[in-house]
């Protein structure tokens, strides 16, 4: 198992390579120019020209590329044009507060769905598989700027509750460590600060997860249904084994596969998608930082972001594929063959 | 006052509180904090390294700069600057306030610094802001206090382009540390004293104790610790207002504004501006080479009516490139071009097209100004009221800027931020050789542009202004809409003024 | 209640909200007297109701018929989701058959290249095709598609790695069995429920990623409306005039759950093991 994990991630260089080349290539040839948007409207030619020279946009494609993959082999993902600052502390300072979010996220939504689901495919065809149904699909036909608008609306403008976006406000002294609020305040013993930590995570947290609630459960009511209609179930009935037996022995071991895919995907999906509810929510994420550095056409940044989501997306599918060995046993016989 | 503030806030604002050691010589009284809302990207805390006219004044109130236009007197008034007059035609003496204080405790700003600050704007590899002094010659000290700027040609409009642009940094600090000083000393000599700069998220500045107005006014009541804090969508703004995140919300985009109305806790500003929006033509491109054309254009585009149905009555029709709320406007033009779709039609007539067309490629900038595809999708359809054959294009900002800017881009809807003096931006806009985004090449008008540089008289130079206005409202190598004005959302408890270019000094805010 | 009146009660609700979509896309136009995209400012953000003009559901800002935007916007995004659910689904499944079937070497390959895909932040990749070949229908559909079929593939292939070693699969291998034949006559049908589960979700979240473009100011080109777009750009009149985000909310949530309705109906009645369960 140990050689079959290294093996994966050994396969994150190839991944890294095609997605850097198929990255550069588009950047370079979308029309936007980067020396353009850096400098003001009144700008002259030759101040253009200048900043194109500074950040090497005058050099052949080729060489840009050569010279970034050199950069990325020493760890170097280099200087933003935008920002002017180093890409990786850049990058490292915004990767938490994007993790805090979708983890937070992915839980409660999973903490949501995964006994929604159960319970509609215990009582299937019934009133209530009916409204976890009803539920479900309002959670994904809502788009989440639109929920989180709402909310924000409802509970920042009206009912004074929540604030409306943001992370720490000004003045709060919270010693960084992991970057994740939370567990920086347990961590320091500041358990006065998760109250406030916790009201700015609520909305966007909510927002992101009402988004998944509805493919979590009906996956997971999915899963359980198909388990239920194999053959060993069906035995294990006429075995005469409790309801509750077969439930928790047969039907939630065996429904795991298909829910672990979805969850991995959708941590995934969230990472990355987080972008809007980010935008919504002024949270000084990963999202936020890649959508200004797209429209600015920032292309070191731009490929420092995406490389580190496709090392984070091949980490959780390691994490998946472990899980998949721990729980499957046939997964686990077909790899070992 | 009583702040209806959510919970979390309180506790935030409590723990501000017992944090901050007040000021020796005052009792503990409850510290003013006023959070405004800030969009422009705030990417650098190297003073040199962005152009935008927020950042300009967030350095301004730090560092400080030379000085600032004070839009309620109408006149300009020095930070760092307490004298300034023309000594020849190319050449400004300026000098420096004396007995100010830098914020570590240092000396005052001399004009070392000044010569300093300008070699970092020209040379520091992260500056874009050489474009702002591209009159500049050279900056001769005449002693600690005094300094010649001297131009490379006749430049009347020096003291508006330069004064609240020009940041003034230390100069042995920089020397110390480098560009290091931006980050760990960035102590200068305005108002306000920089404490936390997190990029893209926030920047927090706290009164200076030491600093007098110029004119001696007392700064008081002025805010004891101003946040900008950044929120690009204007829904999210105008929450955290109402919730008491914030004490001001910028630019309110028309169609929200109703949402603040009627409300006890919270005040409505409107202050008109100076970002010109219009409809350009790439004049060397077809079909717009006809000027026939031109003016069809602009008699079929309703004004009054957009503003009035669409932007919530929240912008001022403008002729031309000088209009009331700039310099050197000298009331309204002889001619406009009013709306007018039967004229419009008889032009196009005229020109070739009885019935219907010319076909026409129109882009629009998205989501950079006021309610922009909105106003786009309008126009489109008042074009074809009239008999354009009318494409609606509304690309990506970079793509629409990079087309814009190399000249590719036929006929587009877009703004020039911040013309208060119109002679900063008209020669690149307008002027034969300047951008290739309008390609307007008019004997005319240069001669008219390169005479008004050179007259000393205010009066005589804003007359020269009219006429050159009028050749562009003629001659229409852009068609002028309008400016929007700014509308800001204003805790009750907030006093303040907002410039026509969107800022603002904080030392005459008044907070309760 | 017995199982197949359910069942009908499932068909009838969702075949009922497809329909009310379906009636109101191809005679929506005729209802109200306007077009979609004729503007009258003067008569902007007028409520719904019988009395003002024929704007039964009012107008939005500038103007335009709610309902007769409503109409189009129930074709445009019919086609929309309907072209990435298929484009997607169809490729999606069978990549995702195929490399879990075949398993080894092969497999890693074409998952190196679902990884390539995978990793590009989605938005990244919708930008940079709308950006090169401009905003128009098809290059929404090839953004939104070109990612959208990778949940297929995953599960597709986490199914067919498990179901590769059942015996009724292994017997026809020993029995000479091609690849095409055990891939369409027992990966396949396997799939089919876990398909269909996706594919009501996809088009769903298709015309909800059309939003969400439009929301960050990369959607369709004004020309053409769509539920998304107006949603979008309603949100700043939620408060004031609802009625601009409301219709077309409610336009997708009635599409979604009709097709979500279908799905189930759909699925049991292909699941030949549906009598066999936990009752």
């Amino acid at each position: 198992m140990v050689r079959a994990i290294a093996w994966r991630v050994a396969g994150v260089v190839p991944v890294l390579f095609l997605v850097t080349l198929v990255l550069f290539l588009l950047l370079r040839l979308a029309p936007g120019d980067a020396a353009d948007l850096l400098v003001p409207d009144d700008a002259s030619e030759a101040e253009i020209l200048r900043i194109r020279e500074r950040w090497g946009l005058d050099r052949p494609l080729l060489e840009q590329y050569f010279s970034f993959l050199l950069n990325l082999l020493k760890l170097d993902l280099g200087r933003s044009y935008r920002y002017g600052a180093d890409v990786f502390e850049l990058i490292a300072s915004r990767v938490p507060a994007t993790i805090e979010l979708a983890t937070l996220a992915l839980l409660a939504a999973s903490l949501i769905a995964i006994p929604l689901g159960i319970l509609a495919a215990l009582r299937k065809g019934t009133a209530v598989d009916g409204a976890v149904s009803v539920f479900a699909i309002a959670g994904v036909s809502t788009p989440t700027f639109w929920l989180g608008i709402l909310l924000v609306l409802l509970f920042s403008a009206e009912l004074h509750l929540l604030p409306s976006g943001g992370r720490l406000p000004y003045g709060v002294q919270l010693p960084e460590r992991t970057g994740l609020h939370l567990v920086d305040a347990m961590l320091a013993g500041r358990f006065d600060l998760l109250g406030l930590i916790a009201s700015q995570l609520i909305l966007p947290v909510m927002t992101l997860a009402f988004s998944m609630v509805g493919i979590i459960s009906r996956i997971t009511r999915g899963a359980i249904i198909d388990v239920a209609q194999e053959e060993f179930i069906t035995t294990s009935v006429a075995k005469g084994l409790t309801r509750g037996a077969i439930i928790r022995h047969h039907l939630l071991p065996n429904a795991t596969v298909p829910i672990t895919t979805i969850l991995g995907l959708e941590l995934g999906v969230l990472i990355s998608g987080s972008i809007i509810v980010e935008v919504v929510f002024s949270w000084p994420g990963l999202g936020t930082l890649l959508y200004q550095s797209i429209s600015v056409r920032d292309i070191p940044l731009v490929t420092g972001i995406v490389v580190t989501y496709t090392t984070l997306f091949i980490l959780i599918n390691v994490v998946i594929d472990v899980i998949y060995f721990i729980i499957d046993p046939r997964i686990r016989a077909s790899q070992g063959a | 006052m009583q702040l209806r503030a959510s919970l979390p806030v309180i506790a935030a604002l409590a723990l501000l509180n017992a944090g901050s050691a007040a000021p020796a010589q005052t009792k503990p009284a409850p510290l003013k904090t006023m959070t405004i809302t800030a969009t422009e990207p705030m990417t650098t805390d190297n003073p040199y390294g962005e152009s935008a006219a927020p950042v300009y004044s967030l350095w301004c109130h730090t560092y400080g700069c030379l000085g600032r236009y004070d839009h309620t007197k109408k006149m300009p008034v020095g930070i760092l600057a307490e004298k300034w007059e023309a000594i020849d035609p190319t050449t400004w003496r300026f000098t420096l306030r004396k007995g100010l204080k830098r914020h570590d405790g240092g000396p005052g700003p001399t004009s070392a610094d000044v010569v300093h600050s300008l070699k970092r704007i020209r040379t520091d590899p992260e500056s874009v802001q050489s474009s702002f002094i591209a009159m500049v010659d050279r900056i001769v000290p005449v002693d600690d206090h005094t300094f010649d700027i001297v131009t490379k040609a006749p430049a009347v409009n020096l003291v508006m382009a330069l004064f609240d642009r020009f940041i003034v940094t230390s100069a042995d600090l920089y020397a110390k540390h480098g560009r290091e000083a931006d980050k760990k000393f960035a102590v200068g000599w305005g108002p306000y004293k920089l404490e936390e700069y997190l990029a893209d998220r926030r920047v927090a500045m706290r009164k200076n104790p030491d600093w007098t107005e110029s004119d001696g006014s007392s700064t008081a009541d002025s805010p004891d610790l101003v946040i900008l804090q950044q929120m690009r969508e204007p829904e999210q703004r105008i929450n955290a207002l109402l919730n008491g995140e914030v004490q001001v919300a910028r630019l309110v985009p028309p169609q929200l504004v109703r949402r603040l109305e009627n409300r006890p806790d919270v005040k409505i500003l409107k202050t008109g501006g100076i970002e010109v929006m219009f409809l350009a033509f790439n004049n060397k491109m077809e079909p717009w080479t006809d000027v026939r054309l031109r003016r069809a254009v602009a008699y079929a585009v309703n004004r009054p009516l957009i503003i009035e149905r669409l932007l919530g009555g929240y912008a001022q029709v403008q002729e031309g490139l000088v209009g009331p709320n700039q310099f050197c406007y000298t009331g309204p033009p002889e001619r406009a071009n009013a709306y007018d779709p039967a004229k419009s039609k008889a032009l196009l007539a005229e020109a070739g097209y009885p019935n219907g067309g010319p076909e026409i490629d129109f882009y629009t900038a998205v989501g950079r100004y006021v309610s922009d595809r909105q106003v786009a999708e309008v126009v489109a359809q008042m074009l074809r009221q009239v008999g354009f054959k009318v494409k609606l294009h509304t690309p990506e900002y970079a793509n629409f800027w990079a087309d814009v800017r190399r000249g590719r881009s036929p006929f587009y809807y877009m703004g020039r931020g911040s013309i208060f003096d119109p002679s900063d931006s008209s020669g690149q806009l307008f002027g034969t050789g300047g951008s290739p985004r309008v390609q307007y090449s008019n004997p005319k008008f240069d001669e008219l542009l390169s005479a008004q540089y050179k007259e000393q008289d205010p009066e005589k130079r804003c007359q020269i202004w009219r006429q050159i206005n009028q050749v562009l409202i003629d001659d229409v190598p852009s068609h002028f809409m309008w400016t929007h004005n700014l509308v800001t959302g204003l805790r009750a408890n907030v006093d303040m003024q907002v410039d026509s270019s969107g800022e603002f000094w904080l030392p005459d805010a008044k907070m309760k | 209640m017995r199982k197949s009146d359910f069942l009908n009660a499932k068909f009838i609700i969702g075949a009922s909200c497809l329909l009310l979509i379906l009636t109101l896309a191809i005679f929506g136009n005729v209802i109200t007297g306007h077009d979609p995209q004729e503007q009258d400012l003067m008569s902007s953000l007028q409520p719904p109701g019988f009395s003002n003009g024929g704007y039964y559901l009012g107008t939005d800002h500038l103007g335009r018929d709610i309902l007769a935007r409503m109409a189009s916007g129930a074709r445009v995004s019919i086609v929309i989701a309907t072209a990435i659910v298929l484009i997607s689904g169809v490729f999606g499944v069978l990549y995702g058959a195929l490399s879990g079937y075949w398993g080894g070497f092969r497999d890693i390959v074409l998952q190196k290249i679902v990884e390539t895909f995978w990793a590009f932040p989605p938005i990244l990749l919708a930008l940079a095709i709308l950006a090169f070949f401009g905003q128009s229908l098809a290059n929404i559909i090839i953004a939104l598609a070109i990612q959208r079929w990778i949940p297929y593939c995953r599960i597709a292939r986490a199914q067919a790695l498990v179901l590769r070693n059942r015996e009724f699969v292994a017997a026809s291998q020993i029995m000479g069995a091609g690849t095409g034949w055990v891939v369409t006559r027992h990966i396949l049908p396997n799939l089919l429920s876990a398909a269909i589960v996706i594919a009501t979700f996809s088009m769903a979240g298709a015309i909800l990623a059309e939003a969400s473009l439009s929301f960050l100011g990369l959607g369709v080109p004004p020309e053409i409306p769509t539920w998304g777009g107006m949603l979008a750009e309603g949100r700043s009149y939620v408060v004031g005039a609802w009625w601009i985000a409301v219709f077309p909310g409610l336009g997708i949530f009635f599409t979604v759950l009709g097709l979500n309705l279908l799905g189930d109906w759909l699925r049991d009645l292909l699941d030949p093991k549906a009598a066999l369960n936990l009752r």
